[in-house]
């Protein structure tokens, strides 16, 4: 299910709160409150993330039983048998990297063998299960920080809730348990806030917003232009502004919605985004995007390889490693590896050489952030390399203009309007959006600062019905594929 | 900011507010009813060939419906009533699966408007894999429940609402509109692609050669499915032929097309198909088959833009003959038109010789 459908916004969060706020009132308050709503909420996130795909409910519990068995082995052989201990880590890290493994880059390995040894495996064209990446890669967390002693493994129902909350089910923010589970197990957030709620409700409306109606009605434009056999100029760089935008928009508004639900259920869920185009590097751009995996990767991959502390060859050869992995847990392509290791690449160089960017003004290192992250972005969404050098050839053809190529990027197949039209609309909506993206509060600031008035209650009543009319055109989130 | 409300006041008043909203929106799609969902005027809206047709065949006065793929959509409907003294409604869409003559066909039987029903049998509706079904599901039925796709609906408010509005405003104030938006709202008219094309002998070759100016309608006719008899039993099994007077009918594929399937090696199983269709349907005695596969016009190039689509000359002989009973076919009959279609192959090669040339 996407939280933006119909049938998720009229249809399945309103029952589930309904039936969690109604808890309260039909048990008394102690420790049977909250595990009750706990339960609720684990069967409602079941429910969730199998509406479209039994199957994939299959996988996740069995994900779940594993880890969770593993985890409390880990934690009862601790301090006899640190023999078992180990293996029991050493399998449950086998397992997860299995997982994943099978279903996400299994076709990616064969192809590979298939090109190196001109052996001809069969590909399995398995359906990637949603979020495995995301629940794969917090479950090894969670093995890691057991492992370390840093958490303890509670009853299963706090397990599940901190896999299955659906909010951040599918596309995260990735969060730890130490962050989480105090919360559900906390009795005084069982009880309806109306405060909570109403910021939740606008936040969400935010979310819903920019996922509805801004990311969606990119995506035509992004999904015309990468379709092309070559681009002018104009509509390259039109393409690929469009997905630049569409991705954090899409995105950004996922994670926003994720903070909204949390917040109607009394949960604090972690910032994912604190505009991240206005940095004026790329290390600044990773501590705003998706910040949860970017917390996650430098716990558990960075870190361990010694960080910083090992000379500057080191820092630069762990930064680069870091993000090489961060492209291939994007996706199982060269094209992500190659997205992720030049931003690794770009990290690097600015910790091997802070003063370098210094000289330059403040406003032009923000726009060239924003231009290679643009261009890098065309990898990120190219099938192939052969794409992504269309679209490149394309930005850099500053011979041919192509204006009238624009059409071709609005075109839906219901209207045919004039291509002036196309191109003042296509333009003007791109204007709008990168002053909004370089220039407005974002979702955490609007959010710190919300308060009941007139003025919020009319902003977000416009948010949501302009999202609810923008709603039968239905699609995932770019990041459930991840 | 002043904060000047609680939040439960907020809460409360987001809520109604919320619902309000959205019950105005909805009240006014259904007055609008830019998709004719629930009821039908003639030159009123655009007319869109996903989100119109169904409520056309839903609300639309007319006792024979023309059901079919880009084939039928040059249909004179005038033709129709004098030849045949009906009062025709076109419902068609271009490429139409299987599953969307059906969903077409259910429907018009339930709206209960028709008594004639001529359906168009492309061999590709018979043999292709293609199963989709490009109308909305809340389009194709008369439930109230699920059209909130439409009140709230993308399409409807941010496309039809305002273009349709404007051509409404457009119409109070006098404003002249190029001939092209009055064609576009006539349900006659509805999917008639004839104007944008030239049928000609050398625009037929040029396609053929591969060198044409990509004016094409690109259809895959010559393609067969490895389940196509399974398909075709399947598809005959969705239609409910018990009632009203039903008319099948193959259409007049240029004879170059069929020869282009002898090449391919497709041309005898789609005789096959054809063979199997028929058989199932001609036990009912409300049911018609009329095949113009052989017809001699066939072998003239000139009545065609491509392959198979020919110009509306050839729809109008075809509502003559369904008038007149030519070319009405059963399993007894489908051998002589198979030789027939061999012997228009061989005089199209005659007549155009620079076709084996170009192969």
């Amino acid at each position: 299910m996407v939280f933006s459908s119909y049938v998720f916004i009229f249809a399945f969060l309103p029952l589930t709160l309904l039936g969690f706020y109604l808890l309260p009132r039909l048990i008394a308050s102690g420790g049977k409150l909250r595990y009750a709503q706990n339960l609720l909420l684990i069967a409602a996130s079941l429910v969730f993330y199998g509406y479209y795909n039994v199957y994939y409910l299959f996988i996740i519990i069995v994900s779940i039983l594993v880890n969770y068995t593993l985890a409390l082995a880990m934690q009862r052989c601790s301090l006899r048998r640190p023999a078992l201990e180990k293996l029991c880590f050493i399998l449950g890290i086998a397992f997860n990297i299995f997982l994943i493994g099978y279903f996400k880059y299994y076709d990616f390995f064969i192809e590979n063998i298939n090109f190196v040894f001109g052996s001809s495996f069969t590909l399995k064209h398995l359906l990637l299960p949603l979020g495995i990446s995301f629940f794969t890669f917090q479950q090894l967390s969670f093995l890691v920080s057991v492992y370390k002693k840093e958490e303890e493994v509670e009853n299963f129902v706090s397990y599940c809730i901190f896999v299955l909350f659906f909010p951040q089910l599918v596309a995260g923010p990735i969060v730890l348990y130490s962050e989480m589970i105090p919360q559900f197990n906390d009795e005084s957030r069982s009880r309806f806030d109306s405060d909570n709620m109403a910021s939740g409700v606008y936040m969400f409306c935010i979310g819903l917003f920019k996922k509805a109606v801004i990311a969606d009605t990119l995506a035509l434009f992004v999904d015309n232009g990468f379709a092309q056999d070559s681009l002018g100029l104009a509509a390259a760089w039109a393409a690929s502004l469009s997905y630049t935008l569409q991705i954090y928009f899409d995105f950004s508004g996922y994670s926003d919605m994720a903070i909204g639900l949390g917040r109607m259920f009394n949960i604090d869920i972690p910032y994912n985004f604190l505009s991240p185009y206005k940095s004026e590097s790329f290390s600044e751009l990773w501590r705003r995007w998706h910040i949860t995996l970017g917390r996650a990767l430098s716990t558990y991959i960075y870190i361990p390889l010694g960080g910083s502390r090992r000379g500057r060859a080191r820092t630069f050869f762990n930064t680069f490693l870091t993000f090489l992995v961060s492209g291939l847990w994007h996706g199982a392509a060269w094209t992500f590896v190659l997205w992720g290791s030049i931003h690794g690449l770009f990290v690097a160089l600015e910790k091997t050489f802070p003063r370098l960017r210094e000289k330059l003004p403040r406003w032009l290192r923000i726009a060239c952030t924003f231009i290679l992250v643009n261009a890098l972005w065309v990898l990120f969404r190219a099938e192939s390399f052969s794409q992504a050098a269309m679209v490149y050839r394309g930005m850099l053809s500053f011979s041919s203009l192509g204006l009238s190529q624009i059409a071709s990027l609005a075109l839906d197949n219901s209207f045919d309007f004039p291509t002036s039209v196309d191109i003042a609309y296509l333009f003007s909506l791109l204007a709008v959006l990168l002053f909004v993206v370089f220039r407005c509060r974002n979702s955490r600031q609007r959010l710190e600062n919300f308060s009941c008035t007139g003025k919020s209650l009319a902003f977000c009543l416009f948010l949501f019905c302009f999202s609810v009319l923008h709603l039968s055109r239905e699609s995932i989130f770019i990041y459930f594929n991840f | 900011m002043k904060k000047n409300l609680t939040s439960a006041q907020w809460l409360r008043r987001f809520l109604a507010l919320a619902l309000a909203a959205l019950a105005v929106l909805a009240a006014i799609v259904y007055i609008i009813d830019p998709y004719y969902n629930y009821r039908a005027y003639d030159h009123k809206y655009k007319l869109d060939k996903i989100f119109s047709v169904p409520g056309v065949v839903k609300n639309y006065d007319y006792d024979a419906i023309v059901i079919g793929s880009s084939m039928t959509q040059n249909f004179d409907m005038d033709s129709f009533r004098e030849k045949l003294g009906q009062n025709p409604v076109k419902a068609t869409l271009g490429g139409i699966t299987s599953a969307e003559i059906s969903a077409l066909f259910k429907l018009a039987q339930e709206s209960g408007h028709a008594q004639s029903y001529y359906i168009c049998i492309d061999t590709s509706v018979l043999s292709s894999e293609r199963d989709e079904q490009r109308f909305p599901d809340y389009l194709m039925d008369f439930s109230l429940l699920n059209d909130y796709k439409y009140f709230w609906g993308y399409e409807a408010w941010m496309r039809f609402i305002p273009l349709n509005l404007g051509l409404l405003a457009a119409d109070k104030l006098g404003i002249r509109l190029p001939e092209r938006f009055d064609e576009a709202r006539s349900i006659d008219l509805m999917g008639n692609w004839a104007y944008r094309y030239e049928f000609s002998a050398e625009q037929v070759l040029e396609v053929y050669s591969g060198s044409g100016n990509g004016a094409a309608i690109n259809v895959d006719m010559t393609s067969i499915s490895d389940n196509a008899l399974a398909n075709c039993e399947s598809f005959v099994g969705s239609l409910d032929l018990s009632r009203g007077d039903i008319v099948f009918f193959f259409p007049p594929y240029s004879s170059l097309l069929w020869y282009k399937m002898e090449e391919e090696g497709s041309f005898d199983t789609t005789m096959e198909l054809k063979r199997r269709f028929v058989e199932l349907v001609e036990s009912y005695d409300n049911v018609k088959v009329f095949d113009f596969q052989g017809a001699e016009l066939t072998a003239d190039l000139d009545n065609y833009m491509d392959l198979s689509h020919y110009s509306p000359e050839v729809n109008d002989f075809m509502v003559s003959c369904f008038a007149s009973g030519d070319y009405l076919a059963d399993t007894g009959t489908l051998a002589d038109t198979e030789r027939q279609i061999r012997e228009n192959i061989d005089i199209l090669l005659s007549r155009y010789p620079e076709i084996e040339k170009l192969k």
